[in-house]
């Protein structure tokens, strides 16, 4: 999502007025009144002598919960850069030297890299450790080990 | 670090799985036919353990940038007799389709998923 404002200092108002975001909004606003409502119903079940019944009523909630986290995910995600669409754009932006699907060069996406990587440490981890992975006389897969 | 993410939901995903399929195959023919024990007992604790396998299984799709409607049926799988086995099956070999594209000389790229 692109960002006018200087990278990671100001909060990006318009992340949340994108079309995707209002589906997760939506999704969101019929989610969470849904949980309540199974877990009042399995408040009842639990109430008319079914114990299974209380087993669901605390998950319900939890399900709410959850729901919301993978809501606010939904919404800070980059949908230019995940999956199979935008690992394309990416690659067509750095083969052609074109802007990419923000305006930005792919000299821009390595900044922009090196940014993450500086505010995320769990990225800058990760790919440090996918490097040390390549230096590690290792089988190919995981079940090597 | 990141591995034990994997190792993680692949512990969460196999018990819950195998948690869902005692409980369709046997517990609920048994509670069919009168005894409710079974059923009991394994649905609160794949009840409770699905949750756990929720959290895991969503850390895991973050980490490999699994698209959202794909994270969406990774979750769902949690409640589909053999689903979490699937479910399994891919994120494994898409996490080792992203090692071995790392080990393939752009290890300074950021994890894609494909």
């Amino acid at each position: 999502m692109s960002d006018s404002s200087p990278p990671g200092t100001a909060f990006d108002r318009r992340r949340w007025f994108t079309t995707r975001a209002v589906v997760a909004h939506v999704a969101l606003a019929l989610w969470v009144p849904g949980c309540i409502l199974a877990c009042w119903w399995q408040v009842g079940i639990g109430l008319s002598g079914d114990s299974l019944g209380w087993v669901y009523s605390v998950m319900w909630p939890c399900f709410a919960l959850f729901g919301t986290v993978f809501w606010w995910h939904f919404v800070h995600d980059d949908p230019d850069t995940i999956g199979r669409r935008g690992l394309r754009r990416l690659q067509q932006a750095s083969a052609t030297g074109a802007p990419g699907p923000d305006g930005d060069t792919p000299d821009d996406r390595a900044i922009e890299l090196a940014r993450a990587e500086a505010e995320d440490p769990e990225l800058a981890a990760y790919n440090a450790y996918l490097a040390a992975l390549t230096c590690e006389d290792r089988p190919s897969s995981w079940r090597g080990r | 670090m990141e591995h034990a993410v994997l190792t993680r939901y692949r512990v969460m995903a196999y018990t819950t799985a195998v948690l869902l399929i005692v409980l369709v195959f046997v517990g609920v023919p048994l509670q069919v036919a009168g005894h409710p024990g079974v059923a009991t007992v394994v649905g609160t604790l794949h009840g409770f353990l699905y949750i756990v396998y929720l959290f895991v299984a969503f850390q895991l799709t973050r980490t490999l940038h699994i698209p959202v409607f794909r994270t969406i049926l990774v979750l769902i799988a949690g409640t589909v007799p053999f689903g979490a086995i699937i479910a399994e099956r891919r994120l494994t070999s898409v996490y080792a389709r992203q090692v071995r594209r790392a080990a393939k000389g752009n290890a300074g790229t950021p994890p894609q998923e494909v």
